[in-house]
């Protein structure tokens, strides 16, 4: 098949480079860089989501599309090129991780609940819900559940995509996003009591 | 099974991954169980929830503008070393291209693949359309004459038309015509390629279908799944 993209280009600014397909994708390095710039805004919100600061989000994109630019011909297929970022944008993050020596996470919502079942929440009740509160409660998930749930559910990455991108089996995956979402119902469900006492926290 | 037993196949089960005989089981089990057939609700109320959050963010101009930088390559070199290179670079832009066209004839991805690849870096908001236009006889003037076959512009669900372009598949002209729904983009190609492609095809999350309408082939390319482009080319009509 003729690249549309390219028969298209032809009329008006054919330089020779522009039709060398390279890479295991079969895009040119110009065409890979529109495609992944295309996606700027999402990986933006992913690294905002992971690190810790805006400034420290920032110069992870960067990097991130630093390492995606000089690595391009590795990208088999076009189709995986955003999920291929978002693994590169949590790869240099788990990396920084490390090289500080992280201090180890504080969950707020107990593991114990996972062998009880969640509560029921009224779906009405979800829908009324203010995103600074939904924001609120995601907030509290340990932070594998709430990247997988993320994944899933806001940029509507398909399982297999997420075990490629966070570096797990496809079952941890699932289990994740499912442990994920009985805690937020926990979460939702119990108001603002958990609220008021982990304000109340030091 | 109990209960709890189900809850990681009922999540499965809302985002369309689980398996066969889970998806059975769930909907067996949802049938007498009102509690769980209640959670399921809440974890799909959710799911909806989640999915309406902001998963974009605009980046702010500096770090935009440093991003678009590294498109042009990484580091500017000297006007010496850059002479050095142009000279050692045409002798391996020729092998290169050499190398290209061998490899292009020789070892094609299937067309389903090709189709994605080609609907991801030719969309209106990486080339200009050619034709842009959500008016269905201006975008079929356009290609009147420009295809060896009477063109046709489909309405496609609730997509709506923005445009379209001339493209070749297989060394025959055809139509890609551009579709919006939501934020994501549709292309659909119109060809008279006499074989057609039955199955709906799969590529990360991108998917592509094939409907034979008389004797036009229509393969819809998109960011959804099977079951909503075969949806949505069911609405094709000619």
């Amino acid at each position: 098949m003729d690249s549309c993209a390219i028969f298209a280009a032809r009329g008006t600014f054919p330089p020779p480079s522009s039709v060398i397909r390279e890479g295991k994708a079969g895009m040119t390095r110009a065409e890979f860089a529109t495609l992944a710039l295309s996606y700027l805004e999402e990986v933006t919100a992913y690294a905002r989501n992971l690190a810790r600061s805006g400034w420290e989000a920032d110069d992870l994109v960067q990097a991130a599309y630093e390492r995606a630019l000089s690595k391009w011909r590795g990208l088999r297929d076009p189709a995986f090129c955003r999920a291929w970022l978002f693994q590169i944008v949590r790869n240099l993050h788990l990396d920084r991780v490390r090289a500080r020596s992280a201090r180890p996470e504080i969950h707020l919502v107990e593991s114990s609940g996972e062998t009880t079942l969640p509560p029921v929440v009224d779906p009405e009740t979800v829908e009324r819900l203010a995103a600074r509160e939904l924001k609120s409660a995601l907030g509290r998930l340990p932070e594998e559940q709430r990247q997988a749930v993320l994944l899933s559910d806001l940029w509507g990455f398909r399982y297999g995509e997420i075990a490629q991108i966070t570096n797990v089996p496809i079952g941890t995956v699932r289990s994740r996003i499912a442990r994920g979402r009985a805690a937020l119902a926990r979460l939702l469900a119990s108001g603002g009591r958990q609220e008021h006492k982990l304000r109340g926290q030091p | 099974m109990t209960c709890l037993d189900l809850l990681e196949a009922i999540s499965a089960y809302i985002d369309g991954e689980a398996t066969r005989e889970e998806r059975l089981a769930v909907e067996r089990h949802v049938a007498s169980c009102a509690e769980c057939a209640a959670r399921l609700g809440s974890f799909r109320a959710l799911k909806h929830a989640v999915a309406r959050l902001e998963g974009r963010t605009v980046p702010p101009e500096a770090l935009k503008a440093r991003v678009e930088a590294l498109r042009f390559g990484p580091v500017r070199l000297g006007a010496r070393f850059g002479r050095m290179m142009a000279a050692a670079g045409l002798v391996a832009a020729t092998l290169v291209v050499l190398l290209a066209v061998w490899r292009h004839e020789g070892a094609r991805p299937p067309l389903p693949r090709q189709l994605i690849a080609d609907h991801l870096r030719s969309g209106p908001d990486l080339v200009p359309a050619e034709v842009a236009s959500a008016d269905p006889d201006e975008v079929l003037r356009f290609f009147e004459a420009k295809v060896p076959f009477d063109p046709v512009v489909p309405p496609l669900g609730a997509a709506k038309l923005i445009g379209g372009r001339l493209c070749k598949i297989e060394g025959r002209k055809v139509e890609l015509l551009f579709y919006e729904l939501g934020d994501r983009r549709f292309s659909l190609y119109v060809s008279d390629r006499p074989a057609g492609m039955r199955a709906c095809h799969r590529s990360g999350e991108y998917a592509v279908c094939a409907k034979r309408r008389g004797r036009l082939l229509l393969m819809l390319v998109g960011r959804a799944t099977e079951h909503e482009l075969r949806a949505l080319l069911n609405e094709a009509t000619l």
